[in-house]
């Protein structure tokens, strides 16, 4: 019978929430949480152990994590190394891939995970090893524990894959040479009357189309208007417009130029993805209006753009926060505003 | 959001925690945070420290906006 190990974040390895996400790792026999429900989909293994890690300590002591995991591991007998699955979240997400891969160098087992396409270890990692497609919500579990257990089961048994598509996982970019059915000629043909007559089409081969942005020009701060914009889900207490915990298609705007600085209890934050206690201590630690001032009056800036924008940066879709930058620099050229400090949590 | 306000050409720093997210997704100035729940100071200090901590991060962010870059940049 073959053995996997399962890692988990905090929250699904029932440890707690985010109060808990520096939770170091620990290492539990058997299978915990969603490891037990994917066991039973798994056809000629045993889930022997599961890792535990804290999201937060995987993201801010990376190194520390994985020793402490190679640790936890060393001497344990597994065929395979299974994370997750982390649906959207970012930091889950990050820390599935980046365990996976430590463990497939360290311990030469074969790694997986899964996660939805928005989650942004996807575009880091699917390169790198098999994330198996999931859906943007832990509501879709039993759906993901699926495909990920068909995935699991297929490479424990070593048969061959049949590419990204049939395995449902994200395509790797790995070409395999197969012989096709018809001459090159007949297909490109083919292909090129479609084209022309506007029928659907499919590709043989997909260029992906790298997405950088061209390196804006420096300016000279001290003679620039500077705007700060925040994706902490920073607030006015009361949360005055409703600003949501994630998934945001709207955003706040704080005119903060009547203070120098802000003072705890008059601010918070309702972003859904981190503990809020060190905001309630010092709502300056998201939004450093008193250093910004600060430097204004040290002539490093020449000036501030009143208003703060804000939004809780938890599950964005990728066209909601296009247009929301389009319309906060609308608003900013209108200020001659010069450069952002824009910071995310 | 960083990538589209650049797109107009005007100069930005991402400051964050997670660096190779940022980095991977196409920032071109990047100043790492403390941490993701407390990205301006170290919640662990003195609020005299923190201050200090604080004038200093966003002193790093406006040194990126200054400086003519040639490839993405990461202020640690």
């Amino acid at each position: 019978m073959k053995k996997i190990v399962v890692y988990l974040n905090q929250f699904f390895g029932q440890i707690g929430g985010e109060d808990i996400a520096d939770y170091e790792p620990t290492i539990t026999e058997g299978a915990v949480g969603p490891a037990a429900a994917l066991q039973a989909k798994i056809t000629d293994a045993e889930v022997v152990h599961t890792v535990i890690c804290g999201d937060n300590y995987m993201s801010s002591h990376t190194e520390e994590a994985l020793t402490v995991i190679g640790e936890l591991l060393k001497g344990k007998e597994f065929d395979l190394f299974a994370a997750g699955p982390a649906f959207q979240a970012g930091r889950y997400g990050f820390a599935c891939c980046t365990a996976c891969l430590y463990v497939e160098e360290k311990f030469g087992v074969p790694v997986v995970t899964s996660m939805y396409e928005g989650n942004p270890a996807v575009d880091l990692y699917r390169m790198k090893m098999y994330i198996v497609k999931g859906h943007d919500s832990a509501a879709k579990m039993r759906k993901d524990l699926v495909s990920f257990a068909k995935l699991i089961n297929k490479i424990l048994s070593g048969e061959m894959l049949l590419g990204a598509d049939a395995e449902e996982y994200f395509p790797r970019g790995i070409r395999q040479e197969v012989t096709a059915d018809r001459p090159v000629v007949d297909r490109v043909m083919d292909m090129l009357f479609k084209k022309l007559s506007g029928e659907p089409f499919e590709t043989e081969i997909y260029i992906e189309k790298e997405d950088r942005v061209s390196i804006a020009l420096p300016v000279n701060t001290s003679e620039t208007r500077v705007a700060f914009i925040t994706t902490s889900g920073f607030v006015p207490k009361g949360n005055p417009d409703h600003i949501t915990s994630g998934s945001c298609t709207y955003y706040g705007e704080y005119n903060l130029s009547e203070y120098n600085s802000l003072i705890a209890g008059d601010y918070e934050s309702v972003h859904g993805g981190y503990d809020h206690s060190f905001t309630q201590a010092d709502p300056n630690v998201l939004v450093p209006w008193d250093a910004l001032n600060q430097h204004v009056k040290a002539g490093n800036i020449k000036s501030l753009h009143p208003v703060v924008y804000s939004l809780s940066g938890n599950q964005t879709a990728k066209d909601d926060a296009k247009r929301m930058a389009q319309e906060i620099l609308a608003k900013l050229g209108a200020d001659v505003v010069g450069a952002v400090l824009l910071d995310s949590t | 959001m960083v990538k589209e306000i650049e797109k107009s050409g005007m100069p930005i720093v991402h400051m964050v925690n997670m660096v190779p997210v940022s980095k991977g997704n196409g920032a071109n100035r990047i100043v790492k945070t403390y941490a993701i729940a407390y990205p301006m100071h170290d919640a662990n200090e003195s609020p005299e420290i923190q201050k200090k901590q604080r004038y200093e991060i966003v002193g790093k962010a406006l040194q990126l906006l200054n400086t003519d870059i040639q490839d993405q940049t990461v202020a640690e």
